[in-house]
């Protein structure tokens, strides 16, 4: 193979000839240390190769043996050159896309990451970004073994990372940290606090001593049920305890919403302006030289990367469409107003009173400066009791 | 024949043993390795004597190879060491001058 490949960047000839003295001819050349190779000889006829500097010398020897060579064909890199001399741009096109290969193959185009359960993908190129690792980046200057701890510091989720260079690829492997639950903690001594104003409807107490009983008024944050608990005794022994249990207390809640009457809306233009790029590793390239509206305009950018019999190549298409509108004064009359409202105060109870049981609401709706307001009043049965941890340092720990 | 290549070597042969040399340690002392029938390395030759696609007669100094075969061809050929390529039918051996 090695033999070969020196042959043909050295050059040779095939030739032919007939020769009365094949045996002659063969001793002479030798003993000139000229090379030749894949002899045959049949009936006085001989073929053989010749590397190109040696042929000339070759002939003159030839002829003192009687053989008249002359050449059969031409090979290798010199006579390749030759043939192609007045095809000059096809050489350097060659040796350019030979240099182009060789600084490409000298970039990151591609970061593969493994399949994750829960970590998004784009975190942890966002990560490599900040550090400095896009496709596009110098391979040289990555240290792989950096940027795994860096992956891991940056993201807590994360228990181990890999990070292997293979040619122009970077493959991320990460494991992803699987988090104990919560062991409940007994030792904990807390209180229950009022999480809102109300007044007590009844009260479930499992652990700790109940403050407060039906019919009792309470504030955000008062105790309500207390994990201190002093024994009645003689001894005066304290007792200290996690509270648990649920405390349900009429609350009242007040949501207002407003909507106004006259208001702007997007009237969107038929025409929609249209631009297209393209992304060569970090290399921003626009194709289409289209102004951008300056204002008063919605933006869609679909980016597509590309990809070669699917491997994706670091080549990333941008397509921006931007949407012109005009803002188009709307009025709305009261019922629209008053439907607008309900839609948002339900959205509200759905949300902020999900756990709560509604007793009874009132709305009232007015209308001030151009507006449509509506006022509603919940009042809602609920547990408002809420863990307050207690920090108690025994005399045994000190 | 087999007598008559002993006695040729006869006088390189009790010099390497005496000094427990390999025979192949002395120069001018042919060399083969053969592939199968299809191939024939051999170093240490003084000259062709003939060459046709049926024979390849060598000079190798005290001894005369002839390889007969079909479609014989040399692969490749340096000063003292050359290759034989073919269907190889069989190898003569003979002493000069005898």
């Amino acid at each position: 193979m090695i033999t070969e490949l020196i042959r043909f960047l050295l050059g040779y000839v095939k030739f032919e000839g007939i020769c009365n003295y094949p045996s002659k001819f063969m001793n002479i050349i030798t003993k000139e240390n000229i090379n030749i190779w894949n002899i045959t000889c049949k009936d006085f006829y001989i073929k053989a190769c010749i590397k190109k500097s040696d042929y000339y010398i070759m002939r003159s020897i030839s002829k003192a043996t009687g053989l008249h060579v002359h050449i059969t064909s031409k090979h290798g890199l010199p006579f390749l050159i030759s043939k192609h001399k007045k095809h000059s741009g096809i050489v350097a096109g060659a040796l350019l896309f030979v240099l182009i290969l060789y600084i490409l193959s000298l970039f990151i185009w591609r970061i593969d990451i493994s399949q994750t359960n829960t970590i998004n993908k784009e975190e942890i190129e966002n990560v490599m970004s900040d550090y400095g690792v896009t496709p596009g980046t110098y391979i040289k200057s990555i240290d792989s073994q950096l940027l795994e701890q860096q992956i891991i510091q940056a993201i807590n989720s994360i228990s181990w990372a890999s990070v292997n260079i293979r040619g122009c690829v970077i493959n991320v492997e990460i494991k992803e940290r699987i988090i104990p639950p919560e062991i409940e903690n007994n030792t904990t001594v807390s209180n229950l606090v009022a999480s809102t104003d109300g007044q007590i409807v009844r009260n479930e107490v499992y652990s700790g001593k109940c403050l407060v009983k039906e019919g009792d008024v309470v504030i955000k944050g008062q105790i309500l049920v207390n994990g201190v608990i002093e024994s009645e005794g003689e001894i005066g022994e304290t007792l200290f305890k996690r509270s648990t249990g649920k405390i349900y207390a009429k609350t009242i809640h007040i949501i207002k919403e407003q909507t106004p009457f006259k208001f702007d809306e997007k009237k969107y233009l038929s025409e929609s302006i249209n631009r297209k790029a393209f992304k060569f590793f970090n290399i921003f390239i626009p194709c289409s030289f289209n102004s951008i509206p300056s204002e008063n305009c919605d933006v869609l950018i679909e980016t597509q990367r590309e990809n070669i019999l699917g491997t994706s190549i670091p080549v990333e298409f941008y397509n921006e469409t931007f949407f012109p509108f005009e803002l188009e004064s709307k009025s709305i009359n009261m019922e629209q107003a008053s439907a607008i409202l309900k839609e948002k105060l339900k959205s509200h109870e759905e949300n902020e009173l999900k756990n709560s049981v509604i007793l009874n609401k009132e709305e009232k709706y007015e209308i001030s400066n151009n507006n449509y307001t509506a006022e509603a009043i919940y009042i809602c049965e609920e547990n408002i009791a809420v863990e307050s941890k207690l920090d108690v340092t025994t005399d045994e720990e000190n | 024949m087999k007598n008559k290549i002993k006695k040729v070597f006869s006088g390189a042969s009790s010099i390497t043993n005496s000094l427990n040399l390999p025979l192949g340690s002395i120069s001018n002392v042919p060399r083969f390795e053969i592939i199968s029938n299809k191939e024939v390395s051999m170093e240490n030759y003084k000259n062709i004597i003939e060459y046709d696609d049926n024979l390849i007669k060598i000079d190798a100094y005290k001894l005369i190879i002839s390889f007969w075969g079909r479609k014989l061809s040399l692969k490749c050929i340096t000063e003292d060491s050359l290759v034989i390529k073919g269907h190889i039918s069989s190898i003569e051996f003979e002493i000069k001058g005898a």
